[in-house]
């Protein structure tokens, strides 16, 4: 059990602190309301109201809430003068002590002044019920946010009224304001500081009252202690009516929770009478509808017929659209597994031509199979899509092609723009000679040079370019990159198309796989085919034709049997280094000696 | 039986142990003694005794609360506005009737009824703002605008004032 608060028999010195409130600088509108006349039959009712016997009355009002006292108090005046009088004190102290939980009214306020900081919710100065209102239980004030900045300040803010070791006593004969959120003194208001919030004609009355009394050294120690008691209860009895409070909101919501789960279960119960699979498709967490769904569900109110009625509609349409969702990713899902088997097993000419599953993802038609079908679909059904796949794939290997020869076409350009007209044999650019040429000059000798090697190298058909054995790919797929051992794996043409679609993730479309190759790589093809002593434009199928290669530079991991795109990425890789005076005349040799295949 | 004569001269035949529900009439027929004398209610009036007597014969034999058992009740238990459903259904009335059964109840000393009566007008009350209230005991705000937003800071008691 706690201590009893001290009970003082002197007052504070403030007896009225609303009388005090600093109000707002403009006034809230007050709404001019009509007065209604006084009908024969109010007159009656009123006079039948309050005709009941005054003991029949207090019993009535005995069941009421302080608030539905302070709401009674404030109908008209007859009602005021019933109830603001101290002949109704006992019925006030019947309503406040049948109130749970509630502490007992401090000695500074009456009744209904407690019941009205304890349960209005109006601004004590401007009246306002809008925005966030709070009730200071320590100084017994309820401000918005406005008026709190005008009536509650921190001490210091007013030393200029006298100096600091007075202000700093009159802090300790008042209560400090809770707007201090976690200053947690609630014994003593001795240990009051100046940094702490004060109601500010407070404030500024003790700083007056100490100074009336500051003549009589024995006046002023004795109104000191007396106040510094009077503030000290008051700010424990503060303390408690924050507690109650709190409690009160804890209570509430602790309440408001279980209404909510109750009426989320009655809700589930009558989703399962309906069939709907909640478990399966109900919105999660970050899915479109979530929130909206949660709110239908989860209220802090009572399930109703009526409530079900309004709601079901919400939820089905909500529920169906969820499932329709899940299920339509399901049978992507599906179409996806089905198509990379489909796909492997195809011959690698044919698999060449089918796009990776994020190209097939954008025709059209599978929107609409996936709509056709995604309550159930057949095995059948599936097989027809892959077939709908393929024919819709045709212009894929087309597109290949032309890109891969662009590819390479570039690769040569930028390649020529660097060694010359010659590739493979790498002369310095041309001197600053041009530097000293004029711009039109320069400009019509490009044009010309342009003109006769397109006369020279007039374009050739895709295929032809990629037919070469010169036309290597470097690999960038995520497989070649984890297993990547120093050397970049090269791949002609169709094995570059197949390698990068056979390991492409579900997302990434043949845009984004595109392979890419370097004039470095395509020079260590060319390379290669000149210690071959092959011509730099022999087709891929002549080198294949000469079987496994090893690389002459004698290093373990280029020892072979090596295919010819191996042999490019070995030699092109900074671990190839030559042995002896020509690298690829050994290579050549090695070739013949232990792979027994050779040129 | 027990002859009741109501203020507009309607007789009315009940039970002993109906009529005994009200402490007034149980104290009369003890100092009367057996009598075939008519007792005659001049507070009630025969439509709002004929709810009274509706209302005993539905809670006839039950224990009537004595004194001192409602007083420490008052004390130590916090009250409740709950109301058992035939009660509920029983004061379903218009206004006057309600405040005629609660006289009546208190005139003829039947606290369980006078209790149903109070709960049932403070459960009209809970919760509703000044205007509904208004509205529901036909009850006109007299006070001007500017009043009515002074009257809610001032609550201090009207002698202090």
């Amino acid at each position: 059990m706690e201590d009893p608060l001290p009970e003082t028999s002197a007052q504070h010195f403030i007896s009225n602190r609303l009388a005090l409130i600093i109000p707002p600088a403009r006034p809230k509108n007050v709404k001019a309301r009509a007065k209604k006349r006084m009908t024969r039959r109010s007159i009656s009712a009123l006079k039948n109201f309050l005709d009941l016997p005054l003991d029949i009355i207090y019993e009535t009002f005995a069941y009421l809430e302080p608030l539905d006292m302070l709401t009674l108090a404030r109908l008209s005046k007859d009602f005021r003068a019933l109830f603001m009088s101290r002949s109704s004190l006992s019925i006030w102290r019947r309503v406040l002590k049948d109130t749970p939980d509630l502490p007992p009214c401090p000695q500074d306020l009456s009744e209904p002044q407690y019941a009205s900081l304890m349960f209005d919710k109006h601004c004590m100065a401007c009246g306002s019920t809008r925005g966030i209102i709070q009730v200071d239980f320590k100084t017994r004030l309820r401000f918005c946010a406005t008026c709190a900045r005008a009536n509650l300040v921190r001490g210091y803010s007013i030393r200029t009224h006298d100096d600091m070791a007075q202000l700093r006593v009159a802090a300790t004969i008042i209560p400090y304001s809770s707007s201090d959120s976690g200053y947690m003194n609630d014994y003593s208001s001795v240990e009051n500081s100046v940094h702490l919030h004060y109601f500010k004609p407070e404030l500024e009355h003790a700083i007056w009252e100490l100074r009336e009394r500051s003549p009589s050294k024995e006046a002023y120690d004795q109104f000191l202690s007396e106040q510094q008691a009077i503030a000290t209860r008051m700010i424990k009895e503060g303390a408690a009516m924050q507690d109650y409070k709190d409690d009160l909101t804890y209570a509430k919501e602790e309440a408001a929770e279980a209404v909510a789960d109750r009426r989320y279960q009655c809700i589930l119960e009558e989703m399962l009478k309906l069939g709907w699979e909640t478990e399966l498709y109900a919105p999660e967490y970050g899915e479109e509808d979530h929130a909206k769904w949660e709110e239908y569900l989860y209220q802090p109110k009572e399930f109703t017929a009526r409530s079900w009625r309004i709601i079901q509609p919400k939820l089905a349409a909500i529920y169906q659209r969820t499932r329709r969702r899940r299920l339509t990713e399901d049978l992507i899902r599906r179409s996806w597994g089905e198509y990379i088997q489909f796909r492997e097993g195809q011959e690698p000419e044919v698999r060449r031509t089918l796009p990776p599953w994020a190209d097939v993802c954008g025709y059209s038609f599978l929107a609409d199979f996936c709509n056709a079908n995604y309550e159930e679909c057949s095995e059948e059904q599936m097989a027809a899509l892959m077939v709908q796949i393929v024919g819709a794939s045709a212009g894929f290997a087309m597109r290949v092609e032309h890109e891969l020869a662009h590819v390479i076409e570039r690769s040569d350009e930028t390649q020529k723009v660097l060694c010359g007209d010659a590739p493979g044999s790498c002369t310095p650019p041309p001197s600053s000679h041009s530097s000293v040429c004029s711009e039109t000059d320069a400009d019509a000798a490009r044009a010309e040079k342009g003109k006769s090697r397109a006369e020279a190298h007039p374009p050739r058909p895709p295929k032809e370019i990629l037919a070469r054995a010169a036309s290597v790919f470097l690999c960038q797929c995520y497989v070649c990159s984890e297993k990547r051992a120093g050397a970049t794996r090269v791949f002609g043409f169709p094995d570059i198309v197949n390698h990068v679609v056979d390991n492409a993730t579900i997302a990434r479309s043949w845009t984004q796989l595109r392979p890419q190759t370097r004039p470095d790589g395509i020079n260590a093809a060319r390379d290669v085919l000149a210690a071959l002593g092959l011509s730099e434009d022999c087709s891929r199928e002549d080198v294949l034709a000469l079987g496994k290669f090893v690389c002459g530079c004698g290093h373990y991991r280029f020892e072979g049997p090596l295919s010819f795109d191996r042999l490019v990425s070995a030699v092109g890789s900074p671990a190839c280094v030559p042995l002896s005076t020509s690298c690829w005349d050994r290579s050549r040799m090695c070739t013949s000696s232990r792979c027994g295949t050779g040129g | 039986m027990v002859l009741l004569v109501t203020s507009d001269n309607e007789q009315f035949n009940a039970d002993k142990d109906v009529v005994e529900r009200s402490v007034l009439i149980k104290n009369m027929l003890e100092d009367v003694g057996e009598s075939d004398q008519p007792i005659p209610l001049p507070n009630v009036s025969s439509s709002v005794m004929k709810k009274v007597l509706e209302y005993c014969e539905h809670h006839r034999g039950e224990p009537l609360p004595s004194a001192d058992a409602d007083q420490s009740q008052d004390e130590t238990r916090k009250r409740t506005t709950d109301i058992s459903e035939w009660d509920q259904k029983f004061i379903t009335v218009d206004q006057e009737m309600l405040f005629e059964i609660i006289l009546a109840a208190n005139y003829l000393d039947i606290k369980s009824l006078l209790d149903v009566g109070c709960k049932t007008v403070a459960n009209m009350i809970k919760g509703k703002t000044p205007e509904e209230i208004r509205k529901l005991f036909n009850i006109v705000n007299d006070f001007t605008p500017e009043e009515e937003a002074q009257i809610k800071k001032e609550n201090e008691w009207a002698e202090d004032r």
